[in-house]
């Protein structure tokens, strides 16, 4: 199959139109199906918080690679409607990257464009944390399973994807009119819907030979993802690092079930040198400034980059040796920042 | 993601594309691919990875 297209593998995004070539970047392998017009066919790719490789799957991409032959002659024929292309925008075109990754000749890999352009939004005081960070939304927050070898066949549907009525079986074929092929496809468009004022969005599904319209009405914040896997350098640093507690110790311990109750797996000798905290590997921080749980996410050092601003002190609720004590907490800015001095 | 399962999911999914993919010339640079797609018509199939 792959003899039939001209093929590469790209991990150094110097000269890459990123804004072309627009996909989650904190995916360890992502593909685009497309012609010497630079006309997309089709995005392949995708992940999310329960695996790194939850979208890829073997028969599904050999899925997408036929119907991407079929797409290209479509196109020679003139059958395909054209693409806007987006205004080109490269790395070097984002300050903090030319200067700290390129300037030294480092290789400018995927997760890097994402977290400078949050870095670069931070240091202009734009950095809307709650739009910014949370990207490319997670279709089973929706109640969306899909059946991942048949590509966007529904495996499952719950929740508000049932209540809109969409079944077992259903094809998904366009989201809000646009035509998706792969999850890839549907994940970049369900990215682009403007957060937090839309309400309901509109999939088009083949039920057997019948298609249908399927409008579902969005949760509250149905844009939400777990951000653990996610590259963020952005302020503050507190210099340890956690795992959350399995739901049986949470138990255990009487603490909130939904709560990101974490233990303390390693500590950055640089806590100590810069006074930041003085938790101990083993710790278990249960609450920071009383608040045991987030609608955000489930990881207490994402709780921290989301709600705590560097240099000002929380306490930390802390067991420790059986003991409920309380930890100061003063995270700082990266150590990097120093010399771009954000306000 | 740790560097090692990263790395060993990228080996993983190359060869899951599978055996004809070792009969594939994978270009290294988008414009080598754009340039031969250009020149024969055929699609391109782009692969963004982190690096092995």
């Amino acid at each position: 199959m792959l003899e039939q297209y001209v093929c590469a593998r790209i991990t150094d995004l110097r000269g890459i139109d990123i804004s072309l070539f627009d996909y989650d970047r904190n995916n360890a392998l992502y593909y685009f199906i497309m012609n010497a017009d630079e006309h997309i066919y089709m995005r392949y790719g995708g992940r999310d918080a329960d695996a790194a490789d939850k979208y890829l799957d073997h028969d599904s991409l050999q899925l997408a690679l036929v119907k991407g032959l079929e797409l290209h002659e479509q196109y020679k024929a003139g059958e395909l409607s054209k693409q806007t292309r987006p205004e080109p925008f490269f790395p070097k075109q984002i300050p903090l990257l030319k200067a700290r990754e390129m300037g030294r000749g480092r290789c400018v890999e995927c997760h890097l464009i994402q977290d400078y352009i949050l870095l670069q939004h931070e240091k202009s005081g734009t950095l809307n944390k709650v739009s910014d960070m949370y990207r490319f939304p997670d279709i089973e927050r929706i109640g969306i399973k899909l059946d991942i070898p048949k590509g966007l066949a529904v495996k499952s549907a719950k929740g508000p994807a049932a209540d809109a009525g969409m079944q077992r079986g259903d094809v998904i074929t366009a989201f809000n009119g646009d035509t998706v092929y792969t999850f890839g496809d549907l994940q970049h468009r369900y990215d682009k819907v403007p957060r937090p004022d839309t309400e309901t969005i509109q999939l088009s599904v083949l039920r057997g030979e019948i298609s249908e319209e399927v409008t579902i009405s969005l949760p509250k914040e149905w844009w939400w993802t777990d951000l653990y896997y996610r590259f963020l350098t952005i302020d503050p640093e507190y210099y340890f690092y956690t795992e959350l507690l399995t739901i049986e110790e949470k138990k255990e311990l009487a603490l909130v079930q939904d709560g990101f109750a974490a233990r303390v797996t390693d500590v950055d000798p640089a806590a100590k040198v810069f006074n930041i905290h003085t938790l101990k590997k083993g710790d278990i921080i249960t609450a920071v400034d009383g608040v045991e749980q987030d609608a955000f996410t489930k990881s207490v050092e994402i709780y921290i980059k989301l709600n705590v601003m560097a240099g000002l002190e929380v306490t930390l609720d802390v067991i420790r040796d059986g003991e409920h004590i309380e930890v100061p907490l003063e995270p700082h800015r990266q150590y990097f920042r120093k010399k771009v001095a954000i306000k | 993601m740790p560097l090692l399962p990263r790395v060993f999911m990228v080996v993983a999914l190359l060869l899951m594309i599978g055996t004809t993919a070792s009969a594939i010339d994978w270009h290294e640079n988008y414009t080598d691919a754009f340039d031969e797609a250009q020149r024969t018509g055929k699609p391109m199939f782009i692969a963004f990875r982190c690096a092995p």
